[in-house]
């Protein structure tokens, strides 16, 4: 199983690679001046001259394959590069956002299992009945609601109606209470729908009528011997929905004004800040090849069939 | 028993402490708080309470002193600067003589890369003459120099720090630096040895809210106590609902419909003509912008020196612009315009859509982000393109002749507009210091232009903020970015 997850820890090195000649070809197509985007509106009485020196001073000038060849080097070498806006390390960009995005992710992801497991789980043993409709009906809603609303809306009752959290902004675990809601709630309507499809099927297996006809506890039957045969299918979506906050909730984190990954990457890629987009695609890239190994290897710990090596 | 008493009396203190501390919400992070590494309005905003300029220019136009007071033209090509004594960096260092050639260095060194350089481009010599005295020499004459002092890149910073400055700002100005959170806030706090006095304040967040509907929560929750460009809708609300303060104040802005004067569709001046007067400018600024804006006749807006007050040549009339179409035999005509993501630029170009289809003409809309349609509008094919515009150094050569001026085809003369007596008088502009004389000048620039409509200059957006009412005192001249909380105070 180590050399198992040596090899796919090696692996993503090539990925790695791929991810950032992804990024440089998007960059490479799509039109328009990294420097006028720099600048902006207020710089446009700039003259062509100063511009064009401006862009020889920030090494802009270089054709785009031979900025991607020195950037690569650099990269074998340890080196993210140089944010072209900040002239900081992009190292340094990123370190600074990566807590509030790891925060907001992990405690998102704590209330999506609960709620999700729960909710499908319960969902699943009523089926057909009122609760179980109502559950896949509060799933729906959660999946097809955007953040951006039930984000404000979460705002507006609990920052400005009743005053008992900050509306936005990061510092206290307050400040965490309402984004990770928001965040976790949409992603528990996932885990919901397949726990309940998972849990379904289990509980429609002969182990678990003969442990009825055993006649073990109801609670006993249900969370040891169905829902632990039900978990691959939930730890995999858990994993899928981990990696994706692990991206950047873009949208919750402008609505919260949280100061994560997600935002530097939205902000760099308006700015044309290539050193930044990269940097921030890569290491998010890694992490989420990181949670897909983990969750690859908690199927063995989860059911003994599963080997590797 | 009386421990109780001081813990409360120390609380009274703490939150009266507290309530000193201004709260402001932009919509950014600024990229670097080091003036001379970049153009950002975000990073302005904060090294404008850092740090400081040598002349300000006051709401009225006007330039006064700030850490020079008193100026002079030794010669055509010199300006000379006394500097304010006994002021030093917040670090300790003094500001002298020397301390401002070093500013400048740096800032025109190429090795810096300093974006905002081309507001200084027309500098070619700085020295010191004594400690207390610095000549500044362009050669040739550049009579705007003043006014370009006064713009945030020029700012004085202790060029010795280099490039901490960027995250570790010093400058002489009444907030002095304490932390910067990344996305989240700067932290100022009150210069207690400011040489005009320590400010009211205890110190300043600048907290980054990306969001205007968040800012306008926090806003109301007590969070924040000052939101800037707020958009009109949301303004109006505000204004509605009382308990907040809103303000719109004239500022450096115009919006204007850029016209290439080269293309085959748009060189004869009466299809121009047309154009303009198939434009109701009343509707756009009042029913558009819910009244946030003038509207527009002359290419500068009224608070910057220099724009003439000029009787709109072209009024909205639809007969006029289809007789003037039907004599240029262009009916039928279709145009495309060219515009950057902006809610306020595309919503004037749906009306402007809709009126061109009154007078037969249609309109193919393009919108890109801004440096692809920077791009885009500097090719040949451009035909109509719309643009916001700031006259950021406050005088009237920085837009006349990066609009006018034939050496700025295409970068900003997009029209493609090119009379040699126009370029003439622009460069009279530059050389001449007499103001009464450049005054003559730049009305002749603006009356010929706006008669041969290379542009119609639509409006001038007004720059709005919110407060809440115990922030008073606060000086806001021609852009949010220029906010002044020297004398602001906190009443509750």
């Amino acid at each position: 199983m180590l050399a198992y997850a040596l090899g796919r820890l090696i692996g993503t090195v090539p990925v790695l690679f791929g991810v950032t000649l992804l990024v440089f070809l998007m960059a490479w197509v799509t039109p328009g001046d990294p420097v006028v985007a720099m600048l902006g509106e207020a710089a446009q009485g700039i003259s062509r001259e100063a511009l064009e020196e401006l862009r020889g001073q920030l090494g802009l000038d270089r054709p785009l394959p031979v900025q991607y060849v020195s950037y690569v080097t650099g990269l074998l070498q340890g080196d993210l590069g140089t944010s072209v806006r900040s002239r900081r390390p992009v190292l340094a960009e990123v370190a600074d956002r990566l807590p509030a995005t790891l925060e907001l992710a992990l405690a998102a992801l704590t209330i999506a299992v609960l709620m999700g497991v729960g909710l499908g789980v319960w969902a699943a043993v009523r089926k057909g009945t009122f609760v179980d409709g109502a559950a896949i009906a509060v799933a729906l809603v959660g999946v097809s609601i955007p953040v951006f609303w039930s984000g404000f809306l979460l705002m507006m009752v609990f920052a400005l109606e009743l005053g008992w959290l900050p509306a936005s902004g990061r510092g206290t675990w307050q400040h965490l209470v309402l984004p990770a809601f928001t965040v976790g709630v949409s992603s528990a309507a996932y885990i919901a729908r397949i726990t309940r499809g998972a849990m379904l099927e289990a509980l429609g297996q002969d182990y678990v009528r003969t442990a009825r006809a055993k006649g073990l506890h109801a609670r006993r039957v249900v969370f040891r011997h169905a829902l632990r045969n039900a978990l691959l299918p939930i730890v995999t979506v858990v994993g899928l929905q981990l990696g994706g906050l692990l991206g950047g909730a873009v949208l919750t984190e402008t609505v919260f004004a949280w100061p994560g990954v997600g935002r530097l990457l939205v902000d760099a890629i308006i700015a044309r800040d290539l050193p930044v987009v990269q940097g921030s695609v890569l290491v998010v890239s890694l992490l989420f090849i990181l949670v897909n190994l983990a969750v690859d290897l908690s199927y063995a710990a989860i059911n003994p069939k599963v080997r590797y090596g | 028993m009386r421990i109780p008493a001081i813990l409360i009396a120390l609380l009274l203190v703490a939150s009266s402490a507290l309530a000193q501390t201004l709260t402001t919400a932009i919509g950014a992070n600024p990229p670097t708080l080091d003036p001379q590494s970049t153009f950002n309005g975000f990073s302005f905003h904060v090294t404008n309470q850092v740090y400081e300029t040598l002349v300000r220019v006051t709401p009225e136009g006007e330039v006064v002193p700030g850490l020079a007071t008193a100026w002079s033209y030794p010669e055509p090509t010199t300006l000379r600067l006394t500097l304010r004594e006994g002021v030093t960096f917040h670090d300790g260092s003094p500001f002298d003589a020397d301390a401002v050639v070093a500013s400048f260095e740096r800032i025109l060194d190429p090795e810096t890369a300093a974006p905002g350089r081309f507001v200084l481009g027309a500098i070619t010599d700085v020295t010191a003459v004594d400690e207390t005295t610095v000549d500044i020499v362009t050669d040739p004459p550049f009579a705007p120099l003043l006014a370009h002092l006064a713009h945030p890149v020029s700012a004085i910073v202790p060029a010795d720090l280099g490039d901490t400055l960027g995250r570790q700002p010093v400058g002489t100005g009444p907030f002095v630096f304490v932390r910067w959170i990344d996305g989240s806030e700067v932290v100022l706090e009150a210069n207690a040895a400011y040489w005009g006095g320590a400010p009211a304040l205890d110190g300043v967040v600048v907290r980054i809210i990306p969001e205007v509907s968040t800012q306008i929560v926090e806003l109301r929750a007590g969070g924040v106590d000052m939101i800037f460009n707020v958009p009109p809708d949301n303004f109006v609300a505000l204004q509605a609902a009382g308990a907040l303060v809103t303000e719109a104040i004239d500022g450096w802005g115009s919006t204007h419909l850029i016209l290439n004067v080269e293309h085959p569709k748009l060189e004869d001046v009466r299809v121009r003509q047309a154009l303009a007067h198939a434009i109701d400018k009343e509707l756009i600024a009042e029913e558009m912008l819910l009244g946030l804006a003038r509207p527009g006749v002359a290419p500068l807006p009224p608070t910057i020196r220099f724009s003439a007050d000029l009787a709109e040549p072209y009024p909205y009339d639809p007969d006029a612009a289809r007789a003037l179409l039907a004599e240029a035999g262009a009916e039928g005509l279709s145009l495309r315009l060219d515009l950057y993501q902006n809610p306020d630029l595309e919503a004037v170009a749906q009306v402007l859509q809709f009126s061109f289809e009154e007078i037969g003409v249609s309109l193919d809309i393009r919108v890109q982000d801004f440096s692809a349609y920077t791009q885009a509008v500097q090719a040949d094919d451009v035909e109509l393109s719309m643009t916001g515009w700031g006259t950021v150094t406050l005088d009237a050569d920085y837009t006349l002749y990066a609009f006018f001026h034939s050496d700025e085809i295409p970068t900003n003369n997009r029209s493609r507009y090119a009379d040699p007596e126009i370029d003439a008088l622009l460069q009279q502009g530059r050389d001449a210091t007499d103001p009464a004389e450049r005054e003559a000048v730049y009305l002749e620039v603006q009356e010929t232009v706006v008669q041969e409509v290379p542009m119609v200059t639509l409006y001038y957006p007004q720059f709005t903020y919110a407060k809440r009412p115990a922030v008073q005192g606060e000086s806001i001249a021609f852009s949010w970015i220029l906010l002044d909380l020297r004398d602001a105070t906190l009443t509750d």
